[in-house]
């Protein structure tokens, strides 16, 4: 898999922060900002989004010089796509369907994330983390949704 | 109300049958996730927020504390065991641990490091139960200015000490200010960073935002581990635990010195645990006359960081307490957590509901307990848990997450903001930002505003009263005094990498 330069870590790192910084700055310039005696809603986050400004260079210029052996980290794509894949899917249906399918449909996604779940073995998971679910929210902790809705 | 009644009180909270309940519930989950690696104490609290929602504050806060302190015993079973961190804090530990455990002393350094865990922590408990009550009456004559000095220098102290990138930490407590600015701005009504979404209004939800900083780049990175590839330990015999004379003389000493050490660096703002269990074991090395036995499998090398870091865990309760201010990430989420729950930790906490202050120093005490005997004679089933397949674990873990953000509110909006923030802690640990002075801005950053604008009404305007000021002066020159120490010693390093690289060449 291919490493991120540490040069190109730490430019990006200091873009980032900028940019955030500029985004900050830009957005609170909406907002009043009254005098040191008596400050508006946009004199924080003007100091804030002025600090997030400044940190970006530093991190490039000063922590790029002195940079760390470390190299980051990589999670499989497979795996990351999955996850987000459950949490939308049950983002979508929880409403729709009831929260016993949203957790079906949202473990059996997740299983996937490793290679050697088969597909009788995810039904299988799936089937029992939403029965035990639905009961240990509705009845043990007293949440408020159907289990199934239609 | 002296000591004995205030323990009194306390104890008929944690010995409440709900006390003692949600006490077990708590150490238990905690040593569970201790124990596991991969998966850390704060993604792990982060995850279990949700179900805290439904349950009193008092118990609440009583497990979530559990999984806290439960997760410091836990992680040096698979430190010993297997040579991998179960927690930051236990990354130590493994230094002698697992060479004791390949000497076949296992057993050995799992009961004289539980030993050491529970000294720590009483020691800790202790110090909690004399000091609160006096930093707090100390805390009442702090005005804003004090207040805002003393958040700026625990968020400054905490993105310095957090590891080896000064700026980046710096820049994510900044991101965690903003961040912690969304929604409306309470002295002039003033929606801010609301995009015109109504839902947005009441700030972003913390627990969404913990648990996709922390937890989902973790249940991403093991979810596809398959368990073929994890190490799985041996079995550990109960009469295999027991400890020599000689053991326990030499384990004495180190166990106290270390209770010493984490106390000290738990109760400041910015360290914690990892801290201590290091500087533990720096000292220990120090003192001993044959230095050169550390790493070969010393007893007093995993008893002294082990009493370190679970003694820091019960101080980082004093000033979150007594000051309102956290200390580090976890403690910040526990702020979080009775800030929904309409409790304020200050000054006038302690004072104001002695049942819940003294109720969860009890329920430490109780919690403590519990963990010896988990720890020693039901040791041989937390060695099993190693072996849960992960492809069962973490499909359960999105399951718990999904359905207990979204109860939390009964707002799709969360499940959305729990997944951006996912993906964000993703990117920001691919650029090697770390997340948790984030977090600690986040919960700071209201109230520091909020300090910091009543601190310019009552000073007229004038910015030099923060330095009048003797005790806001006394914590800005030590946030000084850290960046000059910080600059100082990455000069420092930078020389030495320089003139390392020039004789190697």
């Amino acid at each position: 898999m291919m490493i991120m330069g540490r040069r190109l870590t730490d430019v990006m790192a200091g873009l980032t922060m900028s940019a955030l910084g500029i985004f900050v700055l830009a957005s609170s310039s909406g907002y009043a900002m009254g005098t040191a005696r008596d400050m508006g809603p946009g004199y924080f986050p003007t100091i804030v989004g002025f600090a997030l400004v400044l940190f970006g260079p530093a991190i490039i210029v000063i922590e790029g010089r002195n940079p760390s052996e470390q190299a980051p980290e990589f999670t499989s794509l497979r795996s990351i796509l999955l996850i987000i894949g459950s949490i939308t899917a049950f983002a979508l249906m929880v409403e729709r369907f009831g929260l016993a399918p949203a957790t079906f449909v949202a473990v059996m996604l997740s299983s996937f994330a490793d290679r050697s779940s088969t597909l009788p073995f995810s039904l299988m998971l799936a089937a029992i983390v939403s029965i035990v679910s639905v009961l240990l929210f509705m009845v043990g902790l007293g949440v408020q949704v159907d289990a199934v809705r239609w | 109300m002296d000591f004995f009644t205030n323990m009194a009180l306390g104890l008929s909270v944690a010995l409440s049958l709900h006390g003692i309940a949600y006490c077990f519930v708590g150490v238990t989950l905690g040593t569970f996730v201790g124990v596991l690696p991969g998966l850390g104490p704060m993604a792990s609290i982060a995850m279990l927020l949700p179900l805290t929602y439904h349950v009193d504050p008092t118990y609440a806060l009583i497990m979530l504390a559990g999984i806290y302190y439960g997760a410091a015993y836990g992680g040096r079973i698979t430190s010993i065991l297997l040579n991998l961190a179960g927690e930051a804090s236990s990354a130590v530990t493994l230094l002698d641990g697992y060479p004791m455990a390949r000497n076949g002393r296992a057993g050995v350094a799992l009961f004289i490091t539980a030993i050491a865990s529970f000294v720590g922590g009483i020691i800790g408990i202790v110090l909690l139960a004399t000091f609160s009550e006096s930093l707090a009456a100390a805390a009442l004559q702090f005005s804003a200015q004090e207040y805002f000095s003393l958040m700026l220098l625990g968020l400054v102290a905490a993105a310095l000490l957090a590891g080896d990138t000064p700026f980046r930490s710096l820049a994510m407590v900044a991101f965690g200010l903003a961040l912690g600015l969304v929604g409306i701005d309470l002295n002039s009504g003033t929606a801010r960073f609301t995009f015109g979404v109504p839902a947005l209004y009441d700030g972003l939800s913390l627990v969404a935002i913990a648990i996709g900083l922390f937890g989902l780049p973790e249940v991403m990175a093991n979810a596809g581990v398959a368990d073929e590839h994890r190490p799985a330990p041996e079995k550990i015999t109960l009469r295999s635990l027991v400890p020599t004379r000689q053991d326990w003389k030499q384990a004495a000493a180190p166990i106290l010195r270390g209770s010493a050490i984490g106390s000290f660096f738990g109760a400041l703002p910015g360290t914690g645990g990892v801290t201590a269990s290091f500087m533990s074991y720096a000292v220990e090395k120090r003192v001993a006359k044959d230095p050169s036995k550390f790493g070969k499998g010393a007893i007093e090398g995993v008893a002294a960081p082990e009493a370190a870091n679970n003694s820091a865990v019960q101080t980082a309760f004093i000033p979150t307490l007594s000051l309102g201010i956290p200390g580090d990430p976890v403690m910040a989420l526990m702020l979080g957590v009775m800030m929904v729950h309409n409790i304020l930790p200050g000054p006038n906490f302690i004072a104001g509901q002695p049942e819940l202050f003294w109720g969860l120093v009890a329920s430490f005490l109780v919690g403590n307990i519990m963990l010896v005997v988990l720890n020693i004679p039901l040791i041989s089933l937390w060695v099993r848990i190693l072996h849960i397949p992960y492809r069962i674990l973490f499909p359960i873990i999105v399951a718990v997450v999904c359905i207990g953000i979204y109860a939390v509110n009964y707002q799709v909006l969360d499940l959305v903001v729990l997944m951006l923030f996912g993906l964000l802690g993703y990117a920001l640990k691919l650029m090697r930002f770390q997340a948790a002075p984030l977090l600690l801005g986040l919960v700071l950053g209201p109230m520091m505003e909020e300090n910091f604008r009543r601190a310019m009404v009552i000073a007229g305007g004038d910015f030099s009263s923060f330095v009048t000021r003797p005790l806001s002066a006394i914590f800005l020159a030590c946030i000084f005094a850290l960046l000059a120490w910080t600059a100082f010693s990455s000069f420092r390093a930078r020389r030495f990498a320089a003139s390392n690289s020039a004789n190697s060449s």
